[in-house]
């Protein structure tokens, strides 16, 4: 071994030992190693997404045709009872929480609902300004409001 | 420099001792600078890995036959590709890039997660630095690649020539990829069963770990396939080689679990049956590794044999005991949330798959184990020949390939026998009438009749899913065709990259049917200038050379192959001898096409230079390497992320929601 050899490998040692003790030393974060959040909200907030993407398959599957109008209409009551049970219990451990539920559950339904909509003419228009478009127009040319979704 | 390398992997050593135990004793006290001061520890580890693999990297580019691995696998007559190669091609160079692999990945996942999961990461960090300590204990221990010899050699010995081929020279990093992937979802299993938060959201961390693993370890076995196919020379890319086996098994199982994971986290059941996929396909994973390196059992791949069996098999009877213990501690907690809601729905026809999978697995343990248990029980070794496994493994495997056509056409939950027959009419239909047009074109094979039905049925089911999809975009939001498609598949690419694997296992399927029901295997003995007819091919033989290379002299053969009169191409297959090992190997010449391969080797020769070979019409083989692309670009989509991630499940503050709100709306 040659004295270079030993010099990186003390050089090597002793960064080690001064990066991994660091920490120790520092006590930066020595705050108590606690659970984070609350555990039944976060079940809650789990049961609730898990719902949505449940309520979010079935729709895809009643739009391709895999499962019968009656199934659809029974299963997904069923959903959004157990939904809404979720979103009562989520409002009894935190109001200011169901409150963001909801307008999250809002938004999800306007994003369901971004698609351009039609007017008596037949023709699309804004969903923003209701201005008539042209077809396959991607914004509109009134207001700007983009009208195809990428996602 | 291999001072510094030996030196490094001392220090790793430690430093993983450290950071398994620091990060225990942090859990425990509920110290978190503990934790953090373990994670370092974990990088750290990774730094000492990757100074060693330079060294080791610099001692074979310098040609340091000091080193006995360096001696043993390479030569200065090869070159430096191959040079670069050998790392892995040995016993402890193999074991320095699998350790190194480990070394990173847990360095990636515990920095993934430096601010997630707090809770689970100290038995994350313990579980991977308790692995990564096995490969070190062994490296350190037992195999030491820096070990040196008493006397420096002149040259050294080179590298196996059945190894100097560039598929060998990816195929194993890939292989590790795979099965050193499979480290992180256990360590995040144990993490979860440790600290008893056993929620969903673990099991979401390490979906993309599995994913990617799984990718790497599919890509493996397929590169393996091809070596063996190219450079073996029996004509065959599988061979339910003890060493195939190994790398399949744990395959089975991944391909299980991120099925039934699907399950987890839509509906909270399965629980306990995914804990005990993901442990089953670590512990499967190290009794590969097992397999290929203790020399227990004979292989093609008996490159490696030495004495490490018991510490693997301490380790896997260890590590299974703690987390069956573990397992069995947390039952109460591991209750489904939810119950099947009907027998035909896609959770069922999943539970389904999983038996199929899981049923393989057990087949192919079966078969591979037999030969030693037989050993150890009445002390004679009988070896499980491919008919086993064949006979066994190709029901299964093609009830396996009609639920990948069923499931997708299954709602979630329910399905009605009215919905069945809508679904199911345009895909068997298909089937039935291409498979009918095949019979009459003289496909009278049964299974091979069979195989291709039920792949023409899983085609038409996934270009059903997609075609309905795009149009039920279409309806919601307009656009023209391409555009919805785009959108479909962007809105949920876990599931059409899912379907995209199974269009990929459907052309391997028929790869692999092709191949082995219409396989022609023939054996011509010519004279320089005679002709023969193997299938539609005439071959004639031109002359045999004689050429020397540096590291070898080889005796090429030319081949004009026609069909119809019509030339084709000329082959050269090769007879050669390796000077360093003195070892004969033998060269295949392949022509490849869509439809078949001619694959020829030389058997033998002459001096009068008469010749015999062995001639293989193997028909749609590159179907398989096709298939195999196609999974990767499949799970390539899979695993791609979420251009706007799901909604937290974390609180998520009001601003965050009228920002996606605002997004939403101007989008």
């Amino acid at each position: 071994m040659t004295a270079i050899d030993v010099a990186i490998i003390a050089l090597i040692a002793m960064s080690l030992v001064v990066y991994v003790g660091e920490p120790l030393v520092r006590r930066v974060s020595s705050k108590p190693h606690g659970r984070e959040g609350d555990d039944a909200t976060e079940g809650l907030l789990l049961q609730k997404e898990m719902l949505y993407v449940a309520i979010r398959d079935l729709d895809f599957d009643f739009q391709t045709g895999k499962v019968d109008q009656k199934d659809y209409a029974e299963l997904r009551q069923q959903l959004e009872r157990q939904a809404v049970q979720i979103l009562r219990q989520l409002d009894a451990v935190d109001p200011l929480l169901a409150f963001d539920n909801e307008v999250e559950h809002q938004v999800l339904i306007l994003r369901q609902r971004r698609a351009p909509t039609a007017n008596d003419t037949g023709r699309e228009m804004c969903a923003s300004c209701r201005t008539s478009l042209e077809p396959g127009a991607n914004f509109c040319p009134s207001c700007g409001q983009a009208l195809r979704l990428s996602c | 420099m291999s001072d510094i390398g030996g030196t490094a992997l001392m220090f790793a050593f430690c430093a993983a001792i450290y950071a398994g135990v620091i990060a225990l004793l942090g859990a425990h006290l509920r110290r978190q600078e503990m934790v953090r001061s373990a994670e370092r520890a974990t990088y750290g580890v990774f730094g000492l890995v990757t100074i060693a693999m330079v060294a080791m990297l610099y001692a074979l580019l310098t040609h340091d036959f000091r080193l006995q691995y360096v001696a043993s696998v390479s030569s200065r007559a090869m070159p430096t590709f191959y040079v670069i190669a050998a790392l892995w091609g040995g016993q402890e160079g193999s074991m320095l890039l699998w350790l190194w692999l480990l070394a990173m990945y847990s360095a990636l996942a515990v920095m993934q997660n430096r601010h997630r999961h707090r809770e689970l990461m100290p038995y994350v960090i313990a579980t991977l630095m308790t692995t990564t300590l096995l490969f070190l204990t062994m490296l350190v221990i037992a195999e030491n690649p820096f070990r040196q010899l008493p006397h420096v050699p002149r040259d050294g010995q080179g590298l196996n020539p059945l190894l100097q081929n560039p598929l060998m020279v990816i195929h194993p990093p890939n292989l590790y990829l795979g099965f050193v992937g499979f480290a992180v979802p256990f360590a995040f299993a144990i993490g979860a069963l440790a600290s008893g938060r056993l929620d969903t959201q673990w099991i979401r961390s390490i979906r993309r770990w599995t994913l990617i693993a799984w990718l790497f370890l599919s890509v493996g076995v397929l590169l393996g396939g091809q070596w063996a196919y190219v450079e073996l020379g029996w004509g065959g890319y599988w061979a339910w080689d003890p060493v195939e086996n190994a790398s399949f098994m744990p395959w089975l199982t991944a391909t299980a679990f991120l099925h039934s994971v699907m399950i987890q986290e839509k509906k909270g059941m399965l629980k306990v049956w995914n804990m005990v996929l993901v442990i089953l396909t670590y512990a499967l994973s190290i009794f590969g590794t097992f397999l290929t390196r203790s020399g227990v059992i004979s292989s093609v791949h008996a490159f490696a044999k030495s004495s490490l069996g018991p510490y693997f098999l301490l380790y896997l009877a260890g590590t299974l005991i703690i987390a069956v213990t573990l397992l069995v501690k947390r039952l109460p907690q591991l209750r489904s949330d939810h119950r099947l809601e009907s027998v035909v729905s896609r959770e069922s026809s999943f539970l389904f798959n999983n038996l199929f999978l899981v049923g393989i697995m057990f087949a192919v343990w079966w078969g591979t184990m037999f030969p030693i248990i037989s050993e150890a029980v009445r002390g004679v070794k009988i070896s499980v020949a491919a008919p086993f496994f064949n006979q066994v493994n190709i029901p299964l495997g093609l009830g396996l390939l009609f639920l990948s056509g069923v499931c997708p056409l299954i709602a979630w939950r329910k399905a009605s026998a009215r919905n069945l027959r809508r679904n199911f009419l345009y895909p068997f239909t298909l089937s039935f009438v291409i498979t009918a047009v095949l019979y009459t074109l003289g496909i009278r094979h049964v299974v091979a009749l069979i195989s291709f039905a039920i792949c023409l049925f899983v085609c038409g089911t996934i270009v059903l899913e997609f075609y309905r999809g795009t149009r039920a975009r279409r309806a919601a939001s307009g656009g023209t065709v391409g555009q919805a498609f785009v959108s479909l598949v962007r809105r949920n690419r876990r599931r059409y990259g899912g379907y995209i694997v199974h269009f990929g296992v459907v052309l391997i399927f028929v790869g692999i049917t092709g191949s082995s029901a219409y396989q022609i295997e023939q054996n011509v003995v010519l004279h320089p200038g005679e002709r023969a007819l193997v299938g539609a091919f005439t071959m004639q033989y031109d002359h045999l050379t004689r050429v020397v290379e540096s590291t070898h002299e080889a005796f090429i053969a030319q081949l004009t192959i026609s069909r119809h009169g019509k030339y084709l191409t000329t082959l050269y297959p090769e007879k050669r001898l390796y000077f360093a090992q003195n070892q004969p190997t033998t060269e295949v010449a392949l022509r490849t096409s869509l439809f078949e391969d001619l694959y020829v080797i030389m058997a033998g020769f002459e001096p009068s230079k008469t010749a015999t070979f062995k001639v293989f019409v193997n028909p749609l083989v590159l179907w398989i390497w096709m298939g195999g692309l196609v999974m990767v670009l499949g799970t390539g989509i899979a695993i791609w992320p979420e251009r706007r991630p799901h909604v937290p499940a974390h609180q998520p503050t009001t601003r965050q929601v009228e920002m996606s709100a605002t997004q939403g709306t101007s989008l």
